[in-house]
This record gives C-alpha cells, sequence and structure tokens, in this order.
C-alpha cells in the first residue's frame, strides 16, 4: 500500500486558480492484482468548462493491460453536463477524451489517439472538464466526482 | 487584486473541503500557462538533483494546450527532465559500463525525490520493478518509459 503524502506545498493561488475554481485530485491506491491498480480518485472541477490538468503521475505499463475508469460518486452537476476525462503524459494528452455523464458507473476505457485500447508504457496524469453545451454557471457548489481508476 | 483573488481561492478551497469531507482529499491548486512557466523557472533555478555532464535544462518546460494545469506540473517538468536524462544515460551506455551503475543509482532516487513524494503514486512499486528488471537485462519496460514520457527531453536535446 502506497504512502500518499500531503505535503506541505507552498500556497500559490493565481487568478486563474480563482476563476476555475478549485480542485482536488488525490489518491488512495488499493493494489487490485500483480499488474494493473485501482486508485481511488476524487476532482472538484471549475464551473466554466476549463480544462484542469492533475499533477499526479501513476505508472503505466503497456503489458499490464487496458487502463478504465468508474465514476463511484458524484455532486452537484446539472442534468446537461457531462464530464471529460482523459490521460495526460507531460504537457500533452495522449488519449482520445472519454466523455459520459457523470451518472454513469459502467467502466469506461481510456484509448490511445488511433483507438487502441494498448495505452503505451508512461507515467499518466489526468485531464478532466465539465463538458457542457449551453450554460456553464454551477448550480450551487463546483462539480465533484470520485472513480476508481484502473492503471 | 491578487490578494483578492487569493482570499476568493481560498474561500472556494474551503467550500470544496466541506463538500469532501467523507474523502482523503488534497486540494490541488491550478495555474495558468505563465506561472506553470515561472514556476517551471524556479525549481530549475533552485533544483536539488545533479545532472548528467553535458546536460542543461532548456529555458522552458513543454508547453500545454489548453486550460489550466495543476501547479505541481511546474516543478514535475524538471524532475522529468532529469529523469529522462539518466534514463538516457543508462539506456545509451553499454552493459559494465560504470555509467550505467552512476545512472542506475540516480534512477532508483526518482520515487524518493521531493517532488514525486508529493506528486507521484506509484503503490505497487513499477518503478523499482521496471529497474530491477533492467539490471536483469530486460529494458523493454524502462525504454517504453523513455520513449513515451521522454519525448521533450528527446527533442531539446535531440536524441
Amino acid at each position: 500500500m502506497a504512502q500518499i503524502t500531503h505535503g506541505a506545498r507552498k500556497l500559490r493561488l493565481g487568478l486563474a486558480a480563482v476563476t476555475a475554481a478549485c480542485a482536488i485530485v488525490l489518491g488512495t491506491a488499493v493494489p487490485a492484482s500483480a499488474a494493473l491498480r485501482t486508485y481511488k480518485i476524487s476532482a472538484t472541477l471549475g464551473c466554466g468548462g476549463a480544462l484542469l490538468q492533475g499533477t499526479t503521475y501513476r505508472p503505466h505499463a503497456q503489458a499490464d493491460g487496458p487502463a478504465t475508469i468508474k465514476l463511484t460518486s458524484h455532486r452537484y452537476w446539472r442534468d446537461f453536463w457531462e464530464l471529460r476525462v482523459g490521460l495526460r503524459v507531460g504537457g500533452s494528452q495522449t488519449t482520445q477524451s472519454l466523455e459520459f455523464k457523470p451518472t454513469s458507473r459502467t467502466t469506461h476505457t481510456f484509448r490511445t489517439a488511433r483507438g487502441s485500447t494498448s495505452l503505451p508504457t508512461a507515467r499518466y496524469a489526468t485531464n478532466s472538464r465539465v463538458n457542457f453545451t449551453p450554460d456553464g454557471r454551477c448550480a450551487g457548489l463546483p462539480p465533484t466526482y470520485s472513480a476508481d481508476h484502473r492503471l | 487584486m491578487r490578494g483578492v483573488a487569493a482570499l476568493l481561492a481560498l474561500a472556494l478551497v474551503g467550500a470544496t473541503s466541506t463538500a469532501c469531507t467523507s474523502e482523503p482529499v488534497d486540494a490541488e491548486e491550478y495555474v495558468d500557462h505563465d506561472e506553470y512557466v515561472l514556476l517551471y523557472r524556479e525549481a530549475v533555478a533552485d533544483f536539488p538533483e545533479r545532472l548528467p555532464e553535458g546536460v542543461t535544462f532548456p529555458a522552458d518546460p513543454p508547453p500545454f494546450e489548453d486550460g489550466l494545469i495543476g501547479a505541481g506540473n511546474g516543478a514535475g517538468m524538471a524532475y522529468f527532465h532529469w529523469n529522462c536524462a539518466w534514463m538516457d544515460v543508462y539506456l545509451s551506455a553499454s552493459p559494465g559500463d560504470p555509467l550505467r551503475a552512476e545512472a542506475l543509482a540516480e534512477l532508483r532516487r526518482w520515487p524518493g525525490t521531493e517532488w514525486a513524494v508529493e506528486f507521484y503514486d506509484d503503490p505497487g512499486g513499477v518503478w523499482d520493478a521496471t529497474l530491477d528488471k533492467a539490471e536483469l537485462g530486460d529494458l523493454t519496460t524502462l525504454r517504453g518509459f523513455y520513449e513515451a514520457d521522454c519525448a521533450y527531453y528527446r527533442s531539446v536535446e535531440a536524441r
């Protein structure tokens, strides 16, 4: 079991961070098998639909199998909003974005830009945003989700 | 303006924390591209690890395409550059070359670096297992990490 350390990070809050609201990305990791691991992640997204690119990186070996995400809870979502989530290596998202209703509790599989479920060996971070069409205003608090992320 | 912004952000963080009391959470700060570059430059100016001979940090981190990015990515890109440089040394050296042992020692330090302790999540010890395999002669996984994670390093170092 990993020790997840929440160190004393210097508080640096730019204006951009304010306009997009705050966000949470964390992990408690539960080894699921000898190969893939399941991370319990949680995030708070901005109301304006801004793409939020997380900092927590997790390793994935191609031979281990497909990487997936399965939502376990959501709060403060408007009916017509969808979650859009992808995986990033360094500064660039390398998977297609998955897009689904936050009410979904099915397992969604990440795919490469070419559509393969076999992701290259890499250390991945999560990109996520609210994908909405006509109205990005929050109904109250910023929308959140929790998920089992298998990588 | 900045003071007001900070207060607003703190209020939002507080609201979010209240909403998520059942979960172990770590508030992540997000910054725009300019601040991300600034954080990278600050990290590079005071970088605690040793780069291989002949390798320097690029002036700027890899650009990101859109939106906001977690503040830890600024320093993170410096740590990835350092890590990629030592992967390069390891993968380029011949078996038995003392450089390999030196590079391996540096690569083994990755999970314990100041940045990785906070932002790298590897409960299964994938990184250590990768290095163990490499030491036994199987470079497949290490080469995979190098090829995917080090695209920016390879472009700036022309590797």
